[in-house]
């Protein structure tokens, strides 16, 4: 895991954590109502006490004809006690859970102090507001573009820091029209790569135990 | 106050040798030179028609870690590009290898932006690669204790070793000497029929390594 010290990274590093997708069509049509979607995304995620997904990553680097896939399971559960596993091709689990980070790789694994270290306060603040859909209101960082098709509300965040800028060139999240859900994201590179993360199978509200959360 | 002086110039002298000789302790690596040479040189783990190879992949540099996926490509015209992301799919850094010039960085992400690191990890990853000049012709040695054959190729003051247990093998273990110590060694591992399968790299004076685990597509 990255061991970052300025904002910027901290911020992107954040970012990958959470819900993700590209290059399918991206809806054009200017959301007519974005005041009432951002309250009303507000008010789904008030009301959601746990959520788990299975997601698809996708890897797209221009040098390589087949792009890289990886696939794993994502919980949530209120307040801020995250999952985040990968189980295909290969094994990567974060978690994060009661102020603290656990980090486990296949041949290694690793236990921060969120309240010690800034990276990791600002990193969960950032996954809650994913989830709360607080992200939305972070002006200062992003420029924010609200858009809508028939089946999605789409937000397009371009970063506003040169550093950032660098490194991410936009960040789209789609959000399921029905139940205001993230179903992608994807994170756009200045070259041209890209990382998509399609999440299916969501659950809302379901029973995760706080086992789930538990670093042993 | 003389007995001080007198120490010094024979401390001196008795380094002498080693600094007339330009280099020292990676002089004297255990080799001696083959009777016989093999028909060919090794060839790369990573050759042209082998695809891309994803790693699983541990750099410790001091007390950071980074973890991630390396993306090992073979281009055209022995290029090679080696792409290293989080398992998130967050970029640090994207480099080109070819075999006559310096690497190329095409992308570096800010923590990793050092010179020294970034010149560091060209030659760790070019001595992986076996990314050595088109026409150079490697000397060819047997180490004396296990009968190994290795291949010296010679860049600039700096000598790659790459070992070999029989002459269709690839390289087992490859080491980098500079002109006074060792500076790095790397171990592969694999067979012909299934290809190399993890990467292990070790600097004898910094305190950097880096772990590369193969994921099977």
């Amino acid at each position: 895991m990255l061991m970052f010290t300025n904002r910027i990274h901290i911020i992107l590093f954040m970012l990958s954590f959470s819900f993700m997708g590209l290059t399918a069509q991206v809806p054009a049509t200017p959301m007519k109502d974005k005041e009432k979607f951002k309250k009303d995304l507000v008010e789904m995620t008030a009301a959601v006490n746990t959520l788990e997904s299975d997601f698809i990553q996708e890897k797209n680097l221009s040098v390589l004809a087949s792009k890289i896939i990886s696939k794993g399971h994502f919980c949530y559960r209120k307040e801020n006690h995250i999952r985040w596993e990968y189980l295909n091709p290969y094994k990567y689990l974060i978690i994060i859970s009661d102020g603290k980070l656990f980090v486990k790789e296949e041949k290694n694994q690793k236990q921060y102090d969120i309240q010690s270290n800034r990276m990791f306060q600002e990193m969960n603040k950032f996954i809650s507001g994913c989830i709360q859909g607080d992200i939305l209101n972070n002006e200062k960082d992003y420029k924010a573009g609200y858009f809508e098709d028939e089946k999605s509300y789409f937000v397009r965040l371009v970063p506003t820091a040169e550093a950032m800028k660098k490194m991410l060139s936009e960040v789209q999240i789609w959000f399921n029209r029905n139940d205001l859900t993230v179903s992608r994201i994807v994170m756009l590179e200045p070259g041209g790569d890209y990382t998509r993360i399609d999440f299916i199978n969501k659950k809302v509200n379901t029973d995760i135990p706080l086992e789930k959360f538990s670093f042993k | 106050m003389k007995n001080s002086v007198l120490n010094k110039l024979l401390s001196l002298l008795l380094l002498l040798p080693l600094l007339l000789t330009g280099c020292s302790l990676s002089l004297f690596p255990g080799y001696r030179t083959c009777s016989t040479a093999p028909a060919s040189a090794p060839e790369s783990w990573f050759a042209s028609d082998s695809g891309h190879y994803l790693f699983n992949t541990g750099i410790d540099i001091y007390k950071k870690h980074f973890s991630g996926l390396m993306v090992v490509k073979a281009m055209e015209s022995d290029h090679y590009r080696v792409v290293f992301l989080t398992e998130i799919g967050i970029k640090l850094f994207d480099m080109e290898f070819s075999a006559d010039s310096a690497a190329k960085v095409h992308y570096m992400m800010e923590a990793m932006n050092k010179k020294a690191l970034i010149n560091t990890l060209s030659r760790d990853i070019s001595l992986v690669l076996m990314n050595t000049k088109t026409e150079e012709i490697p000397d060819c040695l047997r180490q004396r204790k296990s009968d190994d054959v290795v291949f010296l190729y010679r860049d600039r003051g700096i000598k790659n070793y790459y070992h070999i247990q029989s002459p269709s093998d690839n390289p087992y273990m490859a080491r980098q000497t500079g002109c006074i110590t060792n500076k790095v060694k790397a171990w592969l591992y694999g067979n012909s029929a299934s290809g190399l399968d993890s990467v292990l790299i070790r600097h004898d004076n910094i305190r950097l390594s880096l772990n590369l685990y193969r994921i099977k597509e």
